[in-house]
């Protein structure tokens, strides 16, 4: 192994065509990867704001918020049922946040921003309790794309109505930046632009239930108080049943995968060409008393030292292309994300260098007599 | 060429990693351009198709069909500008019909502020009745089906193909209809207890004038408007911009790793026959003669693997029907294999020249041969 070493940090040239084409290809899986987590993270943010808390659906909505309808008299009776510690209405539309000119007064024509309004009664380790009438709470995404702080005025839907910045919030951006109000305001506002998209008085898009000690047992004393018509899950069943989410992940993960086996090919194919170059080399260490295992942990220590070198600089390339990116594009480069994709390339190309594996086996130690 | 094949039959195993390596980056290319497409006609359709020339949005939507609501009696207002042939009002619904969420387009015009081409049946001229564009990336709907939408039964007469919004099955229905959804929605026991809404407003433009022209006039006289021409109005619709851009950056990266990895291939390769070459040329062949096999190489590595990439994923896209809704368009692939067939080129010039950079007096060199 020291020797297989030795040859690479002495003529590291012999291998930086491999290092470059992977690390090429650790930009292209941090760049999909960073699309997958951004495309997830920026559907579901409004479910994040509540983890912890348990959804109540209407049991035909196959868990879409939008299409959901309950009863808020479900909140009543769940309400009082052990293991339940508050009930209240989480309600939402798209609309449109036009941002107060001071020089052109309350107008907003030229800076207008589509927004996510959601109208919520329970507060979570995220959102405070609900603003007053003519407040709202927006998230870290509105405050950067419209620079906005608290005590500025919005002006929410068609009909411009002015709310004032009471807090900001970490970035729950869902479809769109994110605004919060309280339920009753949520109504009135949305009813002024858009009274189709008002659930009828007495209804709730969705519940959220604020459980007495964990999620499992607050969906347990939803299940058990015999309500007919609708289906309690977590935050994370919730996210999951995204058809949105789904569909994203399915195919940037079959993406992701392809794009390893084309890692796997490369490096495969690098020590096919090396250990054909070595063949006589190796034959000679075999007649010294070398072992196949130990070439082969030679030409796998290096595929680790090639990965962790296209890895490093294949992180730091990815982050400068990334900032170089419009910052409205839906990627997010996670930690999580990148230790898989490390991970995923040192197994990988561990692999791909044990391809010539029968190849070593087969070198007779006699050919290095000729 | 003789030798090149002979190469390649040789040493079949490395230049069938390389070909399934090539074939594999092609299936990702071929795969990004089809669902991009599918996407991106899924979002862009019902305008891009629409009979209306001239989209008037709220100034308020952010040129987005999603967010515009007009203040009630604009129609009529936009109806009197000067220069307008014919105008329909419109309004737009998203909901959940047949287990998908939908979106309904009522038309106060049956004739106009829908699909400019119908695929099949009739337009919906009466109450219940509707045309159908399905999104490319739902299930389909067939002329005579029958869906129930927020208390409204509606029955398919007519089919429209790519004329959908937001990637969604769309129906464009009657307007009294659209009403009683938005009723239904706001659960108002009558269409009178609801104002309902009018999102935008299909124009088409009188005789001679220019629709660009036209919008310009409606954006100025009528307070509250923003009227797009056509053209515009598709390339303003939020989200086409961010998976134009999204995608466009997979494309790069992905031309790259092709052009980098038969580069690296070829490279390697031509080191390592470096005597042989030598050899080569001294006993008299010219630089063509080494040099030609390097290039048959490329092309019929990347040419191979262009073929076998654009199989698999025309079946992984075949299979995948009813997920993504695409299929490979001819044009689009026939480039995409050109491009890369010049791309192939391009990479092997480092091979090319170290061929080129052979002198046959190496091999009257000590070691050398």
């Amino acid at each position: 192994m020291s020797i297989a070493l030795k040859e690479l940090f002495r003529q590291p040239r012999r291998f930086s065509a491999v290092t470059g084409a992977m690390t090429l290809l650790i930009v292209l899986l941090v760049v999909l990867g960073g699309f997958l987590d951004g495309l997830e993270l920026s559907q579901t943010g409004a479910y994040r704001a509540h983890d912890g808390n348990v959804l109540v659906f209407d049991d035909t909505s196959e868990r879409q918020l939008q299409r959901s309808r309950v009863p808020t008299t479900v909140a009543d009776e769940l309400s009082v049922q052990p293991g339940i510690a508050a009930v209240g209405s989480l309600d939402a539309t798209f609309t449109v946040a036009g941002i107060a000119d001071e020089a052109a007064g309350v107008d907003g024509r030229d800076e207008l921003e589509d927004v996510a309004l959601f109208g919520y009664d329970l507060a979570t380790d995220v959102l405070p309790e609900p603003p007053t009438a003519g407040e709202a709470i927006v998230d870290e995404q509105l405050r950067r794309v419209a620079d906005v702080e608290v005590g500025d005025i919005i002006e929410i839907g068609p009909s411009a109505e002015p709310v004032t910045i009471a807090a900001i919030v970490d970035d729950l951006t869902n479809g769109a930046p994110t605004v919060w109000v309280g339920v009753e305001e949520w109504r009135r506002l949305v009813a002024l632009g858009n009274p189709s998209a008002v659930p009828p008085e007495g209804t709730a898009q969705i519940l959220v239930v604020r459980p007495a000690a964990t999620p499992a047992e607050a969906v347990t004393a939803v299940d058990g108080a015999g309500l007919g018509g609708v289906e309690a899950i977590t935050v994370d069943e919730a996210i999951e049943a995204l058809d949105v989410v789904q569909q994203q992940s399915s195919t940037f993960q079959g993406i992701i995968s392809v794009t390893f086996i084309v890692v796997l090919l490369v490096v495969a194919l690098f020590f096919a060409l090396i250990t054909l170059e070595r063949v006589g080399l190796y034959a000679v260490f075999k007649a010294l008393g070398a072992r196949t295992g130990e070439l082969l942990l030679g030409l796998s220590a290096q595929a680790v030292v090639i990965s962790l070198v296209a890895i490093a600089v294949g992180f730091a390339l990815s982050a400068l292309f990334v900032s170089f990116l419009p910052p409205e594009l839906p990627l997010r480069v996670e930690p999580a994300r990148l230790g898989q994709i490390a991970l995923g390339t040192i197994v990988t190309a561990l692999l791909g260098s044990l391809f010539t594996a029968r190849r070593i086996l087969r070198i007779d130690p006699a050919e290095a007599i000729g | 060429m003789f030798i090149a094949l002979r190469e390649i039959r040789r040493s079949i195993g490395r230049f069938a990693l390389l070909t399934g390596a090539v074939a594999l980056l092609v299936v990702l290319l071929l795969f990004f351009q089809a669902v991009a497409g599918s996407l991106t006609l899924g979002l862009t359709g019902g305008v891009e198709n629409n009979s209306g020339e001239v989209l008037a949005y709220s100034d308020r939507a952010r040129r987005n069909p999603a967010a515009s609501f007009l203040p009630p009696g604009t129609g009529p207002t936009i109806a009197a500008v000067d220069g307008v042939g014919r105008t329909s009002e419109v309004g737009r619904l998203a909901l959940s019909a047949a287990d998908e969420d939908v979106v309904v387009i009522g038309l106060s015009d049956p004739d106009f502020g829908g699909p400019g081409r119908l695929a099949d049946g009739r337009r919906a001229t009466a109450s219940g009745e509707a045309v159908v564009s399905s999104s490319s990336l739902s299930t389909g709907f067939e002329i005579g089906d029958t869906v129930t939408a927020a208390g409204v039964e509606l029955t398919v007469v007519g089919t429209a193909d790519d004329a959908a919004f937001d990637v969604s099955p769309t129906f464009y229905v009657p307007f009294d209809d659209y009403a009683a959804m938005v009723a239904e929605r706001a659960g108002a026991t009558s269409v009178d207890e609801v104002a309902v809404p009018v999102s935008w407003v299909a124009v088409e433009a009188a005789e001679g004038v220019d629709p660009v022209d036209l919008a310009a006039t409606i954006s100025g006289s009528v307070e509250g408007v923003e009227a797009l021409d056509r053209d515009r109005a598709v390339s303003e619709l939020p989200g086409v911009g961010q998976v134009t851009q999204s995608f466009n950056i997979l494309y790069l990266l992905l031309f790259i790793v092709v052009t980098i990895v038969t580069g690296v291939f070829f490279l390697i390769l031509t080191v390592q026959k470096q005597r042989s070459l030598v050899l080569f040329r001294a006993i008299g062949a010219g630089r063509r003669d080494v040099v030609a096999p390097v290039l048959y190489q490329v092309l019929a590595v990347v040419g191979l693997g262009s073929l076998l990439g654009t199989a698999v994923a025309g079946l992984l896209l075949g299979a995948a029907r009813d997920t993504f809704g695409s299929t490979l368009d001819p044009r689009t692939t026939v480039l995409t294999i050109g491009f890369l067939l010049v791309l192939g080129v391009l990479a092997s010039i480092g091979a090319v020249r170290r061929v080129l950079a052979i002198d046959p007096i190496e091999a009257t060199t000590a070691g050398t041969v």
